[in-house]
């Protein structure tokens, strides 16, 4: 299954010449003749199709959508990654406090209240 | 000032500076990008009709629709796979509505004889890849030919880059449905290849 995996990729980029001649200048001379009639063409599912590719939010749930098991291991890191800063920032404020608490303790007032 | 480009693909460039020039009403840049783009569009529109004149209809149809249009597209894909959804859209949607006179299957000897298929786009090399070429063009004739349930699936996912969620939902199939034909499909070429 793997060579047709290979030239199934190579076809990608395959190109059919028509037998009937150049599909380029039949385009552009239709192109010359658009007339009112052509706007319908732009209809209602043509219409949905524009809206659609014209939105961000619509992309990007689109991206998700077709890539879930990697926007879950992303949304599972970024977690990961934020609970340790957390931790980490919640550990140095803890630190902080109890030297600043240790510092009080051992102030000369503190140790004159004693003596 | 000139802006730089550096680290961008020139034809990126171009298209850009194509669609730019297009929207701003220079007729002469949607030319050039006709001429970008409409083998890539008629290719596309040919493998799932399978009908030249079919084929040659569509890549009209999606160049008026994309002319008439441009003006309001945003970018925020490429325009290559903007014009291929395009594209792909407006050839099922004609599946639908000729479902049962246009399944035309094209005999693998008016496909040799009638129809040039040219892979010099694929960037491989002459010499070495003369056998891969020719096997490519083998595949894409029995391509041609797979039963419509196996055809549109496989070249959605395979030469068109489709989600099977995607695909699902175009062709109002179960995923698992798209799933199974597909594999099938490559298996009915690999079966073929040996033959």
């Amino acid at each position: 299954m793997n060579d047709v995996n290979k030239y199934l990729k190579i076809a990608r980029d395959a190109v059919i010449k028509p037998p009937s001649g150049n599909i380029e200048e039949k385009i552009i001379n239709r192109i010359s003749n658009i007339d009112n009639k052509d706007e319908n063409l732009l209809d209602e599912k043509f219409l949905d199709f524009f809206e659609k590719s014209n939105s961000r939010l619509y992309q990007t749930a689109e991206k998700i959508r077709n890539n879930p098991g990697f926007f879950t291991v992303i949304t599972i890191t970024l977690i990961f990654i934020i609970s340790f800063f957390v931790l980490i920032i919640k550990k140095l404020l803890d630190e902080g406090e109890k030297s600043v608490d240790e510092l009080k303790l051992s102030s000369p007032e503190n140790k004159t209240d004693k003596d | 000032m000139e802006k730089k480009n550096y680290g961008k693909k020139p034809r990126e460039v171009d298209e850009k500076v194509l669609i730019a020039k297009s929207k701003s009403g220079d007729r002469a840049a949607f030319e050039e990008l006709v001429r970008q783009f409409s083998k890539y569009v008629y290719t596309t529109a040919f493998f799932i009709l399978r009908d030249a004149y079919e084929a040659e209809d569509v890549s009209q149809e999606v160049f008026v629709k994309v002319y008439l249009s441009l003006k309001g597209f945003r970018g925020l894909s490429s325009f290559k796979t903007w014009i291929r959804r395009l594209t792909v859209n407006t050839c099922i949607d004609r599946l639908r509505l000729h479902s049962k006179t246009l399944d035309k299957k094209i005999s693998l000897e008016k496909m040799t004889e009638e129809y040039e298929i040219d892979l010099t786009g694929s960037g491989m090399s002459l010499e070495k890849s003369y056998f891969n070429k020719e096997t490519v063009k083998e595949v894409l004739k029995i391509i041609v030919n797979l039963d419509e349930n196996y055809r549109i699936p496989l070249i959605l996912r395979d030469l068109q880059d489709y989600s099977y969620r995607e695909i699902a939902e175009l062709i109002d199939k179960p995923i698992g449905t798209v799933k199974t034909n597909i594999h099938r499909a490559r298996k009915i070429i690999k079966d073929k290849l040996k033959e």
